[in-house]
C-alpha cells in the first residue's frame, strides 16, 4: 500500500496522539497500584499483631508468671530458663519478618523506651508517637521518605493489657517513667510498607 | 624464552586450582588457609557483594546467630536505620572485614580504625553519666563490649556473676561421655575385643601395634582393624580421614572448620610446616595435619592430644610457659588421684573444650576440634571454659591482660575491668531505692 504525502501528514498527528494517549494512561495506573490500600493492609497486619501481642501476655506470660507462678518471664530468658517478655516476642517476629524481605516492617517504639534503641528516630515516628500519646485510641497515618524510598507508616498505640506489662516497665532500672497504670499507652506499634 | 615462561605460568595458573598469584595482597589469618580457590569466596565473580556476604555467612553465620550477635544485619535493613548504613555498611561483613589489606588490617580482621562503635554511638554519655570521658578506642578494647558477641558481658549477666570469688568451690569441667554415647548407640560397640579377635589383613605387623590397639578405647569399645582399615569391601594400610568421620562426624567437622583443618577441607592440602604462618622451628609431628597427628595412629591416647600434640608445633610464649603454671599442676593432680579427673587443665581444656551436643537424639559431650570457635576475642573462652573454674571477673580481667596471657595465666590479674564497678553500683542504687519505696508503702 501506498502513502501519500497528505495521508501521512494525517497519520503521523493521530499516531502521535495515542501515544500519548497510552502513555497517559500509563501513568494514571501507576499512580494507582492495584491490590490492598496501604492503610487497609497496615490496619489488618497491626490487628494480627495486637491480637498476638494480647494473647502471648495474658494467656502465657499472667497466667504463668502472675497466677500460677510456675515460671519466670525474664528479659534474660536462655540464661535464667524463663519465657521471653512480651515485647521481646514482638521484637523476635518483627525480625523474623525483616529476613523474609516481605514489603514491610513494623517495630515498636515509646516515648519512654528501656531500650534506647526503640525511641523514636524519624519525623514521622516522632510525630505519631506524640500524637497516640496525646489522642487515647486514635491512630496515626503518614508517608515518610527515607533512604530514596517512600514508606506509608502507620502508627498505634501499645496499651498496658495486664499487670506485668507496668509491673515490668516501672521497675526496670532503664526505665524514664515509673508511674504506668493499666489501660496507659505505653508506646506505639510502628508498621512502615514501602510504596 | 622469558616471554614463554611467563606465558606458561600464568596459563598454568589460570587454569589450574591455585590461583594465589592473583591475589590483590596477603590474605588475614583467619582466611589465609582458604585463599587457593577464590570461588569459596568470590563464587563466579568479584561484582556481587551479596554473592561475597553469602560466603562470609556459610562459614560464620551459625556461629553469629549462636551468640546472638549484638548487630545482626537485620538491624540494618530496617528503614529506620537507612542513615546508620549510610555511616557503616553494616549489611555486609566487608564493611570491616576488608581482606587482601594487610597494612590496615588489626585484630579479628577488622579493618576499621579503631575508634569505629562512636560512629553511631557517640551520644553514649548522654544516657549513661558512666561513660562520659571515656576514650573513643576503649568500647572494645578493654574488655567491656565486642561487636558480635557479648554474651558474658551484658550488664545483668556481669551483675549476677559479679561477686563471685576468683576461684569457685566446684572447679572441674563436664565429663567426656563418648564411650557412654556408642554404647546406649549401639549393642556391637557393647563387645571389648583381644588380640586373638583382631582381623588385620596383613601377615607381618609390629606386635606393638595390636598391643596399642588392645590397650585403646576401640578395642574396648569392639572397633577391630577392618573398621578403620577397610574402604569399599577393600583392605588400606592408609586410614582416610574419611575413616574416622564414620563414627566421629562432629569430630572431624570441627577439625575441618578449624585452624588445624581448614585448609584441607578448601583444598585438599594439609597445613603444614610449609603452608603454616606459624613456622615451627621444631616440628615433631607428621609433616602435615591430620586426625593421627595429634591422635597417634593405633593408641589414640587423648593425654598426649591434649598436651604434648600441641607443645609440638606452638612455640609462643603462652604455649612455652604452660608447664610452668598452677593450670598444668592440676593436670598432674589429676592424674595422680589428687584431685578430681576432670579437674586438670590441658591446652585442649580451653582451645577444645567440652560441649554438651544433641547427637542421633542422645546429648553427649563433644570434644570441639574447631578452636576458633572461642579464640578470637577471647572473651567468648569465658563461659565455655573460664567460668567452670573461675568467676566471672577474674576471668574477664584475666583475659584483658596480655602479659598474663603471655605467661599462660601465671599469677594473678593486673587490669582492673570497671564495667563491673558500674553494673554493681547501678544495682545497688535500684534497690536502695526500691527499698525506700517500700519503707513508704
Amino acid at each position: 500500500m501506498k502513502v501519500n504525502r497528505y495521508q501521512l501528514f494525517t497519520i503521523i498527528p493521530v499516531a502521535a496522539l495515542l501515544i500519548l494517549g497510552l502513555v497517559g494512561c500509563q501513568k494514571e495506573e501507576a499512580a494507582q497500584p492495584a491490590g490492598l490500600a496501604p492503610k487497609v493492609m497496615a490496619d489488618a497486619i497491626h490487628a494480627v499483631l495486637e491480637a498476638d501481642r494480647t494473647v502471648y501476655t495474658k494467656q502465657v506470660i499472667t497466667r504463668l508468671v502472675k497466677k500460677e507462678k510456675v515460671i519466670k518471664a525474664s528479659e534474660q530468658f536462655e540464661d535464667d530458663k524463663a519465657l521471653p517478655l512480651p515485647a521481646q516476642m514482638f521484637r523476635f517476629g518483627s525480625e523474623l519478618v525483616a529476613e523474609k524481605d516481605s514489603g514491610f516492617s513494623y517495630s515498636l517504639q515509646s516515648l519512654w523506651p528501656i531500650n534506647k534503641q526503640n525511641e523514636p528516630k524519624t519525623d514521622a515516628e516522632k510525630k505519631g508517637l506524640q500524637y497516640i500519646a496525646d489522642n487515647p485510641g486514635q491512630n496515626f497515618y503518614t508517608e515518610e521518605e527515607l533512604g530514596g524510598t517512600t514508606y506509608y507508616t502507620a502508627v498505634y498505640p501499645d496499651v498496658a493489657v495486664a499487670s506485668p506489662c507496668v509491673d515490668c516497665h516501672n521497675d526496670h532500672k532503664d526505665t524514664p517513667k515509673t508511674d504506668f497504670k493499666i489501660g496507659d499507652v505505653m508506646g506505639g506499634v510502628v508498621i512502615r510498607i514501602a510504596m | 624464552m622469558l616471554t614463554v615462561f611467563l606465558t606458561g605460568f600464568y596459563y598454568e595458573r589460570l587454569t589450574g586450582n591455585d590461583r594465589t598469584s592473583f591475589l590483590p595482597g596477603a590474605a588475614t589469618d583467619g582466611h589465609y588457609q582458604i585463599i587457593s580457590d577464590c570461588k569459596l569466596c568470590h563464587g563466579d565473580g568479584f561484582e556481587d557483594a551479596e554473592v561475597l556476604q553469602k560466603s562470609c555467612m556459610s562459614c560464620h553465620g551459625k556461629e553469629l546467630k549462636a551468640v546472638n550477635d549484638s548487630h545482626p544485619k537485620k538491624k540494618f535493613t530496617d528503614p529506620r536505620n537507612v542513615d546508620r548504613i549510610e555511616i557503616v555498611d553494616a549489611r555486609y561483613c566487608v564493611t570491616c572485614h576488608v581482606e587482601h589489606r594487610p597494612g590496615r588490617t588489626g585484630n579479628m580482621g577488622v579493618t576499621m580504625p579503631e575508634d569505629f562503635c562512636i560512629l553511631c554511638h557517640k551520644e553514649v554519655a548522654k544516657k549513661r553519666k558512666s561513660h562520659a570521658g571515656m576514650e573513643f578506642n576503649t568500647c572494645a578494647s578493654a574488655g567491656c563490649h565486642n561487636y558480635h558477641d557479648n554474651k558474658a558481658l551484658y550488664e545483668e549477666y556481669l551483675v549476677k556473676h559479679g561477686n563471685e570469688s576468683a576461684q569457685l568451690s566446684k572447679q572441674v569441667v563436664v565429663e567426656k561421655t563418648l564411650n557412654q554415647y556408642f554404647t546406649s548407640l549401639d549393642e556391637k560397640y557393647r563387645k571389648s575385643l583381644t588380640i586373638d579377635k583382631q582381623d588385620s589383613k596383613i601377615d607381618r605387623i609390629d606386635p606393638k601395634i595390636f598391643d596399642q590397639w588392645q590397650k585403646s578405647r576401640h578395642a574396648a569399645t569392639g572397633v577391630n582393624c577392618s573398621s578403620c582399615h577397610t574402604h569399599k569391601n577393600e583392605w588400606k594400610n592408609h586410614v582416610d580421614m574419611k575413616a574416622c568421620s564414620n563414627c566421629h562426624e562432629l569430630e572431624v567437622l570441627g577439625f575441618e572448620s578449624g585452624k588445624h583443618g581448614m585448609m584441607l577441607s578448601a583444598s585438599n592440602i594439609t597445613v603444614s610446616v610449609a603452608t603454616s604462618r606459624l613456622k615451627p622451628k621444631s616440628n615433631k609431628n607428621k609433616d602435615h595435619l591430620n586426625c593421627t597427628s595429634c591422635h597417634d595412629g593405633h593408641n589414640f591416647n587423648t593425654e598426649y592430644a591434649a598436651i604434648d600434640a600441641c607443645l609440638n608445633c606452638h612455640e609462643d610464649e603462652h604455649s612455652k610457659n604452660f608447664k610452668k603454671t598452677k593450670h598444668y599442676a592440676t593436670w598432674l593432680n589429676s592424674k595422680n588421684g589428687t584431685l578430681d579427673s576432670n579437674a586438670g587443665v590441658t591446652c585442649a581444656t580451653c582451645h577444645l573444650p567440652r560441649k554438651i551436643v544433641s547427637q542421633n537424639g542422645i546429648d553427649r559431650t563433644l570434644v570441639q576440634h574447631n578452636q576458633n570457635e572461642n579464640l578470637e576475642p577471647n572473651e567468648k573462652m569465658i563461659r565455655s571454659v573460664c567460668m567452670n573454674c573461675h568467676g566471672l571477673k577474674f576471668s574477664l580481667e584475666s583475659l584483658a591482660d596480655n602479659e598474663l596471657i603471655k605467661s599462660n595465666f601465671n599469677g594473678i590479674p593486673k587490669i582492673k575491668n570497671k564495667g563491673f564497678e558500674m553494673a554493681l553500683e547501678r544495682e545497688l542504687k535500684k534497690k536502695e531505692k526500691e527499698a525506700k519505696e517500700n519503707n513508704k508503702g
